[in-house]
C-alpha cells in the first residue's frame, strides 16, 4: 500500500524534503511508519522525532489524515493514509 | 432629524444643540463625543450625527456598552461572538494577550486555565501590571478583563492542565487556544482535547521567540481543526528570549483565527 508522509519545519529540514509517498507493508502501524522514515532519513531526523527507545518524542505533533494521532495510535495504516509531522518548539 | 446617541437612534427637532441634548439626556456627563471626536464647544446638531455622553468613572449599562464598543466592529460580528465560549490553555504571554483581544471583541465567555503566578520577568510581554506581582495569573487576568469589558464572563482554573482534566475544564468551549510555553505540553493538549472533542478546533502556537522577521509568522493549517501559528522554528531558549512584539503578533493572529472560526470562515 502507499502512504504519504508530510513534514513541517525542522522535520522537513532533517528529511530534506517536504513530503514523500512510500510503499508500506500491509498492517503497518503509524509508529512503525515513522521509525522507517527515520531509517531512511538518518540520524538528524531520528533524534528529532524518536526518543532513545524508538518511540515518537512527546514534542512531535503527529496527524493522521489531518486528525491528531495519540501517542498510542494502534490502528493499522490503510492505503492512501497521510501522516503529518511537526516538532513543536517551546515558547508562549 | 435623526441622530444616534450611544448608537441608539433618536429623533430630535432641527436646530437642537449639543449641550441642550446633554442637559436633556445625560446632565451628569463630563465629556461629550460627537462623530468620533471630543466636542470642545456647543454646536448645532446635524442629521446622522453620532453622539456619546460620558461621565468619568461610570460604566455604561450592558446594552449601551455593547453598542458603543462594537460601533467599530464589522456589522454582525458581535452578535455571533457573544454567544461563543473560548478556552485558553495558559494565561502567559500568548494567553493573556489573546484574552484581552477577545474581550475587546466581545466574546461571550472565556475559560482560562493556568497554575502560575505573576513574576517580574513576565512583564516584558504578558498583559499584567507591576501591582499584580505575586498574584495568580488567572485572578489578575480576570480582574484586568473586567476593566476592559465587564460583560465578558470569565471562568478561571488555577491549576496545571493534564490529560485527565483537560476534557472537563474545556467541555463547553467552541474553540480552544493553546497558549503554553513547554513544547511537550502543547502536544499533550492537542492530543487530550481532540481525543475528547474531535469536532472542535484548536488554535496552537509554535515558533515565536526572538525578534526575527514578522512575515515568517504564518497560520499553518495542519488539519481541518488544527491551526498552528508561528514560524514553527524560533524556539525559546537561552540566547533567544520571548519578547512582547513577536509574542503579540502570534497572540493576535491566534485571536483573529479564533474570530474567523467563530464566524464560520476558513481560518487562514
Amino acid at each position: 500500500m502507499k502512504i504519504k508522509l508530510i513534514y513541517y519545519a525542522q522535520v522537513r529540514r532533517a528529511a530534506a524534503m517536504e513530503s514523500e509517498t512510500v510503499t508500506a507493508a500491509d498492517g503497518i502501524g503509524l509508529a512503525e511508519a515513522v521509525r522507517q522514515a527515520a531509517e531512511r532519513h538518518g540520524e538528524a531526523f531520528r533524534t528529532l522525532v524518536l526518543d532513545d527507545a524508538g518511540s515518537i518524542r512527546p514534542v512531535v505533533l503527529v496527524l493522521l489524515n489531518g486528525v491528531p494521532a495519540t501517542r498510542g495510535e494502534s490502528r493499522a495504516l490503510r492505503d492512501g493514509d497521510e501522516i503529518s509531522m511537526l516538532s513543536a518548539v517551546a515558547g508562549g | 432629524m435623526r441622530i444616534y446617541v450611544a448608537e441608539h437612534a433618536v429623533d430630535v427637532d432641527a436646530g437642537t444643540r449639543l449641550y441642550e441634548l446633554r442637559r436633556r439626556m445625560h446632565p451628569e456627563a463630563d465629556v461629550v463625543v460627537r462623530n468620533g471626536a471630543p466636542a470642545a464647544a456647543d454646536c448645532e446638531l446635524a442629521d446622522d450625527d453620532r453622539v456619546i455622553f460620558i461621565r468619568r468613572g461610570e460604566v455604561p449599562a450592558e446594552a449601551d456598552l455593547e453598542a458603543l464598543m462594537m460601533a467599530r466592529h464589522t456589522p454582525g460580528v458581535h452578535a455571533r461572538v457573544k454567544r461563543a465560549t473560548v478556552g485558553l490553555a495558559g494565561a502567559g504571554g500568548l494567553g493573556s494577550a489573546v484574552a484581552v483581544a477577545l474581550a475587546r471583541t466581545g466574546v461571550g465567555r472565556l475559560v482560562v486555565a493556568d497554575f502560575d503566578v505573576i513574576e517580574p520577568s513576565n512583564l516584558n510581554r504578558q498583559q499584567y501590571f507591576m501591582d499584580q506581582l505575586g498574584l495568580l495569573k488567572v485572578d489578575a487576568l480576570k480582574a484586568n478583563l473586567a476593566r476592559i469589558n465587564p460583560y465578558v464572563r470569565v471562568e478561571t482554573h488555577a491549576r496545571r492542565l493534564t490529560p485527565d482534566n483537560v476534557p472537563g475544564i474545556f467541555q463547553d468551549v467552541d474553540v480552544l487556544v493553546e497558549a503554553f510555553d513547554a513544547a511537550a505540553a502543547k502536544v499533550m493538549l492537542l492530543e487530550s482535547f481532540t481525543r475528547a472533542f474531535p469536532d472542535r478546533p484548536i488554535v496552537m502556537a509554535s515558533g515565536l521567540a526572538g525578534h526575527g522577521p514578522c512575515e515568517t509568522i504564518k497560520v499553518n493549517r495542519m488539519g481541518a481543526r488544527v491551526h498552528v501559528i508561528g514560524d514553527l522554528v524560533s524556539e525559546a531558549r537561552p540566547g533567544q528570549g520571548l519578547m512582547a512584539p513577536r509574542v503579540g503578533i502570534v497572540a493576535h493572529m491566534q485571536a483573529n483565527t479564533v474570530l474567523r472560526l467563530l464566524l464560520g470562515e476558513t481560518a487562514e
